[in-house]
């Protein structure tokens, strides 16, 4: 992964309502797949569909979880 | 239907099963030589903690951390035997999972076995994420990570599927051609959250050389 390509997800990354980025390469023009919160955080801070010559792919509705829902494998008094 | 925790082996002498930390660790709280692994969960078997089926004891977590820091793996590791536990999914799954990883690339189509969704099928959605995740002891960030979508055949039509749900924490995910690992651990009921195999090999790799599988066996 490029420096440039890093720089500019650590940059994305910083938008709030933004809780993952990461890189989308099946494409000729490389570009990075940006997963916010809400349609509302993303109406707050608009992304065009490309920066710094990337392609800009915007995903709404994501909150990314732990995924047990407590099976509780786990025991200290076993 | 409680099914056999997913394990790892490392083709020398001792036999480990291989969880998440928030699985088996208790989120950093875990205590090494101690804590026993259960399986199935107890909300899998009306609440009752039943001695026989404890399958190993905690052995080695990777920390993680909540203070912003970034994070690589959400994995532990569990001393058990092979009384205990298997080394392949039911046949009419996938069988045995291939002892050669593949780096993930966006568009690689995988499947994954585990707890709560059974058996089902995905493609890489991006590749390199920088992600926070939800824990109960607060929100970790991890960087380079997997995200996968759900998706699955319906007559000649390919439609948007769950690739996992909670419970599902800690399955393999294999590749579709080959069943080459990659692996699991976080998500919602539209993206899955997977750790590289690589990071999570690494990690453990002072247990020795040799074939590592994580499976769920059905049982």
């Amino acid at each position: 992964m490029s420096d440039r390509l890093q720089a500019l997800k650590r940059r994305v990354g910083d938008t709030p309502g933004v809780v993952a980025v990461g890189v989308d390469d099946s494409a000729t023009q490389p570009g990075i797949k940006v997963y916010f919160d809400s349609q509302a955080s993303l109406d707050a801070n608009p992304l065009p569909g490309d920066l710094d010559g990337f392609r800009v792919t915007v995903v709404v509705g994501v909150v990314f979880q732990k995924q047990d829902d407590a099976p509780k494998n786990r025991s200290r008094n076993g | 239907m409680p099914r056999k925790a997913s394990y790892l082996s490392t083709g020398i002498a001792a036999y480990y099963i291989l969880r998440n930390n928030h699985v088996i660790a208790d989120e950093n709280n875990g205590q090494v030589g101690v804590d026993k692994v259960i399986q199935p969960g107890t909300l899998d078997n009306n609440c009752v903690l039943d001695p026989n089926d404890i399958i190993g004891t905690l052995s080695d977590f990777e920390s993680i951390a909540f203070d912003g820091s970034p994070n690589g793996i959400d994995a532990a590791i569990a001393l058990t035997t092979t009384a205990e536990t298997g080394f392949a999914t039911p046949p009419t799954i996938y069988g045995a999972p291939s002892s050669v990883t593949e780096a993930a690339t966006v568009g690689l189509l995988v499947k994954k076995f585990g707890r709560t969704t059974g058996l089902t099928a995905g493609i890489v959605d991006a590749i390199n994420v920088d992600v926070n995740v939800g824990y109960d002891a607060g929100t970790a960030r991890f960087e380079d990570q997997i995200v996968i979508i759900g998706q699955a055949r319906r007559g000649r039509k390919i439609v948007a599927t769950s690739f996992s749900e909670g419970g599902d924490s800690g399955s393999l995910i294999v590749t579709q051609d080959g069943n080459k690992p990659v692996r699991l651990f976080a998500g919602n009921s539209s993206f899955t959250i997977a750790n590289p195999i690589g990071q999570v090999l690494d990690r453990f790799s002072d247990l020795g050389a040799g074939l590592i599988m994580v499976v769920d066996d059905g049982n």
